[in-house]
C-alpha cells in the first residue's frame, strides 16, 4: 500500500519525497561517525536507521523478502567492514544506498533474473496505519502492479533516479552520488521518468484516486 | 515499517563476530602502505642509479618536473583523497584526469623542450624501451598501494577510480624517471614516459573492477 500511495501521490504531482525517515540523516552520520572513531555500540543505533529505509528500498526493488533481508545483512556488514573509512563529515546515507543499489545489481546479474517483473503480492503490503477492505486491496494491488510495469520500462536510469528521489526521499544531491553522475542529470532523469509515468497512468489516477 | 528483531540480532552478531578496524588503524595501515608503495619506487630509483642531470639545464629540469607534481599531486587528490564524499569524485573529474592527463604532461613537456631545443636535439624516433620499463616498474608499487588501500571501497564507478589511481602511480613514477633520464626529445618522452601513464590507467582500469569495486562476500 505504501508504494501505492507513494506513487499515486508522485504521479499527482506532489513534488516533495515520501520515504520514511526523511529527517534521520543527521542521526545516521552521527552514528556513523560515532562508529567509525570506534565505538562498537553504535552499530546498533546505525542499523536502527538505516535498516527500515535500506530494507524498504531492497523490498521495492527485488519483491522478495528473503532476498531483500540478505541484500540488507550484506550492506550493513559491508559498511561493518568498511567504518574504518568513513570520511569525516560524509553523508551516510548515499553511501549506504550506493552501496545496497552495486550489490543489488550484483545479485540480480549472478541469478540472471529479472527482480522488477511485479508478483501478485505487494510485500510492503501492511505497514500502512489503516486496514482496507477487500475491494480496495485487489484495487491497490492491481494499480501498484500496473505502476511497476510501467516503471519497469522505463530506462534504467530514469528509473534508478525516479525511485531513489521519489521513492526512497533522497536529495536530489544524494541521488546524483548514489548514481555517480551529476544533479542536473539526475534532475533530468526524474523529470523525464515522472512525466512519462503521468502521461501512462494518468487516465488510472482519474478513476482510481480514491485509493491515495 | 518494522524489521524482524531476528534480523537485526543477526547483523548485529555477524559484525561483533568479524571485527573490523576503526578509523585510526585504518590510517595507520594506509600510511604504511603508502610508505611501502613509495619504497619499491625510490629502491628502483635508487637501483638504476638516482638523479642524472645530463646536459639539462636547471631552469628546464626544475619546470618539467614541477609540471609532473602538478600532475602527480592533483591526480592523487582527485582519484585516492575522496573529498568529502564516500563515494569520491564525480565520474566526470576522474574521466577528465584519465583522459586528460598524457596530453597535459606531453603538452607540457614539449612546451619546455620548445623553450630549450638544446635538450631535444632532432634525430629519429625511437621506442624508449628502458624509461617504458622503468616507469612501469616505478608505477607498479604506488598503483598496488592505492589499490589496496581503496579495496572494495568504490560502489559507483570504480574503474573510472581504477584509472585514475592508475594516472596518479604513473605521474609519480614519472617524477622519478625524469630525474633519472637526461633525454627530453618530444619521442622519447611521449614512449618512455607518457605511454606507460597510460597502460597504468589501463591497468587500474581492471583493477578497478576486481579490488576496488564493492562487491558481494559469500
Amino acid at each position: 500500500m505504501v508504494t501505492v500511495i507513494t506513487l499515486v501521490a508522485v504521479a499527482r504531482g506532489r513534488s516533495e519525497p515520501v520515504a520514511e525517515g526523511g529527517s534521520s540523516r543527521s542521526s545516521a552520520d552521527e552514528a556513523m561517525e560515532r562508529y567509525a572513531a570506534g565505538d562498537d555500540g553504535a552499530f546498533a543505533d546505525l542499523y536502527d536507521v538505516l535498516a527500515p529505509r535500506l530494507h524498504g528500498y531492497l523490498l521495492r526493488q527485488t519483491r522478495d523478502g528473503a532476498k531483500a533481508d540478505d541484500l540488507l545483512q550484506q550492506t550493513l556488514l559491508h559498511i561493518h567492514r568498511a567504518r574504518g573509512t568513513f570520511i569525516p563529515g560524509a553523508e551516510v546515507m548515499p553511501w549506504a544506498f550506493a552501496i545496497a543499489r552495486r550489490l543489488l545489481i550484483d545479485g540480480t546479474r549472478r541469478d540472471k533474473r529479472d527482480l522488477l517483473v511485479p508478483s501478485g503480492d505487494d510485500p510492503t503490503q501492511g505497514t500502512a496505519a489503516s486496514q482496507p477492505s477487500a475491494d480496495q486491496l485487489v484495487e491497490a494491488q492491481e494499480l501498484s502492479a500496473r505502476i511497476q510495469r510501467e516503471l519497469a520500462r522505463l530506462p534504467e536510469r530514469q528509473r534508478a533516479a525516479f525511485e531513489l528521489i521519489k521513492q526512497e526521499g533522497l536529495s536530489l544531491a544524494e541521488a546524483a552520488q548514489v548514481l555517480g553522475t551529476t544533479v542536473s542529470a539526475v534532475k533530468l532523469r526524474a523529470h523525464r521518468a515522472y512525466e512519462a509515468l503521468r502521461a501512462v497512468l494518468g487516465d488510472v489516477l482519474g478513476e482510481e484516486g480514491r485509493i491515495a | 515499517m518494522t524489521l524482524p528483531a531476528e534480523l537485526r540480532a543477526r547483523v548485529l552478531q555477524a559484525a561483533q563476530s568479524h571485527p573490523s578496524p576503526p578509523r585510526a588503524d585504518v590510517r595507520r595501515r594506509t600510511a604504511i602502505l603508502s610508505l611501502g608503495g613509495a619504497v619499491v619506487a625510490v629502491g628502483l630509483f635508487l637501483w638504476a642509479g638516482g638523479m642524472r642531470v645530463g646536459q639539462r639545464p636547471a631552469p628546464f629540469l626544475v619546470g618539467v618536473l614541477l609540471g609532473w607534481l602538478v600532475l602527480a599531486v592533483a591526480a592523487t587528490w582527485m582519484a585516492f583523497a575522496r573529498g568529502a564524499s564516500m563515494l569520491g569524485r564525480p565520474r566526470k573529474w576522474l574521466v577528465a584526469l584519465t583522459v586528460g592527463a598524457p596530453f597535459a604532461i606531453m603538452a607540457w613537456s614539449i612546451v619546455w623542450s620548445l623553450l630549450y631545443p638544446e635538450t631535444a636535439p632532432p634525430g629519429p624516433f625511437s621506442f624508449a624501451k628502458t624509461c617504458f620499463e622503468l616507469t612501469l616498474a616505478m608505477g607498479a608499487g604506488p598503483l598496488v598501494a592505492f589499490a589496496l588501500a581503496r579495496r572494495q571501497s568504490d560502489p559507483v564507478h570504480p574503474r573510472a577510480t581504477g584509472a585514475a589511481l592508475g594516472v596518479a602511480a604513473g605521474a609519480w613514477a614519472g617524477i622519478m624517471v625524469d630525474l633519472w633520464c637526461p633525454h627530453a626529445r618530444p619521442s622519447h618522452v611521449l614512449t618512455g614516459h607518457v605511454l606507460p601513464i597510460a597502460i597504468l590507467s589501463l591497468l587500474g582500469l581492471w583493477i578497478g573492477h576486481r579490488i576496488i569495486a564493492v562487491r558481494p562476500r559469500s
